[in-house]
């Protein structure tokens, strides 16, 4: 008579334990990629952001040039710990703190730095830092660092005064 | 018996304790493979909200960087303004490339959908049918612009700021993104 072998409880056990780890494995991958995801999408967010900082440096250059400022880099020069600045900026920009964080403004919809925010401001985790470094008398090298949580995205760019007057 | 052996069955409780595994291993399955195919689900919707806002943004910012200064007022609506900004919508003369010269063109919020409208002159008067830049998927709750420096005779260089704000659907917690980007006029607005 041939005796029919059946499965031990021990084999049972880790038959199952394997098949758990593993699909748990598969679902913990899954779970990391949508965070990712998120992550991605407020990078792009922040990307835009840096973008939006240079353009108000130059703007400010480009406003210097038509209204003939005494210097081309005037409201640039005093940058170089780091300034706020926002779309509404066309003249100076104020100093950065670390604690000053980005609104959307209620009344615009526009990321904005906001004193006192009321409530239809909605606080958002990004802050922006422009940092300008004068390095020469016809050259700003522009920083711009935006910070949110504990990411940090960085985009520099030269601008000249390349209107020769 | 069958020639002389003893048949071998399951008892009922062996039965029971593999149909209790089997359903208890299924529901875990199940679970997991719901799961992940919502995860994956929102992952899609993350990727298309990235790619309708930052299309829309580039595209809208590219001929909004390259506007010209209206001197008659017969696009923008006021003489010597670079930009005519109303809620949703900002209206400009951009360069037709296919042309070659400048258009009037607006862009505008049309229900959940961003459009463009194209004149077939420099007049707001010839602006034809909107065609739509985002896909009617996705939801634009909000598209916002501001525009500093806009009326010469200001000695300020025009800069618009444009922000989009796109939910993935009408569902509590749907994705969503404000995208948001400044662009200074490329010409000197003198």
């Amino acid at each position: 008579m041939k005796r029919n072998k059946a499965f031990t409880l021990l084999e049972m056990i880790l038959a199952v334990a394997i098949i758990t780890i593993g699909a748990l494995g598969v679902f913990g991958a899954a779970a990391r990629y949508s965070k990712l995801t998120q992550k991605e999408r407020d990078n792009l967010v922040a990307a835009y952001l840096c973008q939006e900082g240079i353009e108000i440096v130059k703007n400010i250059r480009d406003t210097n040039w038509i209204e003939s400022a005494s210097s081309w880099k005037d409201g640039l020069t005093s940058c170089s710990a780091g300034c706020e600045g926002d779309f509404a900026d066309t003249d100076t920009l104020s100093a950065f703190s670390s604690t000053n964080f980005l609104y959307i403004e209620g009344s615009t919809g526009l990321y904005r730095y906001i004193a006192s925010p009321g409530s239809s401001d909605i606080k958002t985790s990004y802050t922006r830092k422009i940092t300008i470094v004068e390095s020469g008398s016809d050259e700003l090298d522009i920083t711009v660092d935006v910070y949110w949580g504990a990411s940090t995205m960085t985009v520099k760019e030269n601008i000249y005064n390349w209107k020769n007057d | 018996m069958i020639n002389g052996q003893k048949l071998k069955s399951f008892t009922l409780v062996e039965t029971v304790i593999s149909i209790a595994l089997f359903g208890f291993i299924s529901v875990i399955l199940v679970n997991i493979f719901v799961s992940s195919i919502r995860t994956q689900t929102r992952i899609l919707q993350n990727q298309e909200l990235m790619e309708q806002s930052s299309y829309s943004l580039e595209y809208m910012t590219r001929l909004l960087r390259m506007a010209k200064k209206d001197e008659d007022g017969s696009c923008t609506g006021t003489t010597d303004a670079n930009y005519g900004i109303d809620t949703n919508s900002i209206t400009f003369l951009a360069y037709d490339t296919l042309a070659a010269e400048y258009r009037c063109r607006r862009f505008l919020k049309d229900g959940d959908v961003a459009k463009e409208m194209r004149s077939t002159d420099a007049t707001s008067g010839n602006l034809g049918t909107a065609q739509a830049i985002t896909s009617s998927k996705i939801k634009v709750s909000g598209l916002t612009f501001g525009v500093t420096g806009n009326v010469v005779p200001d000695t300020v260089q025009p800069k618009v700021t444009v922000m989009i704000n796109i939910k993935s659907g009408d569902a509590v917690g749907a994705p969503e993104i404000f995208l948001q980007s400044s662009v200074s006029q490329r010409d000197l607005d003198i």
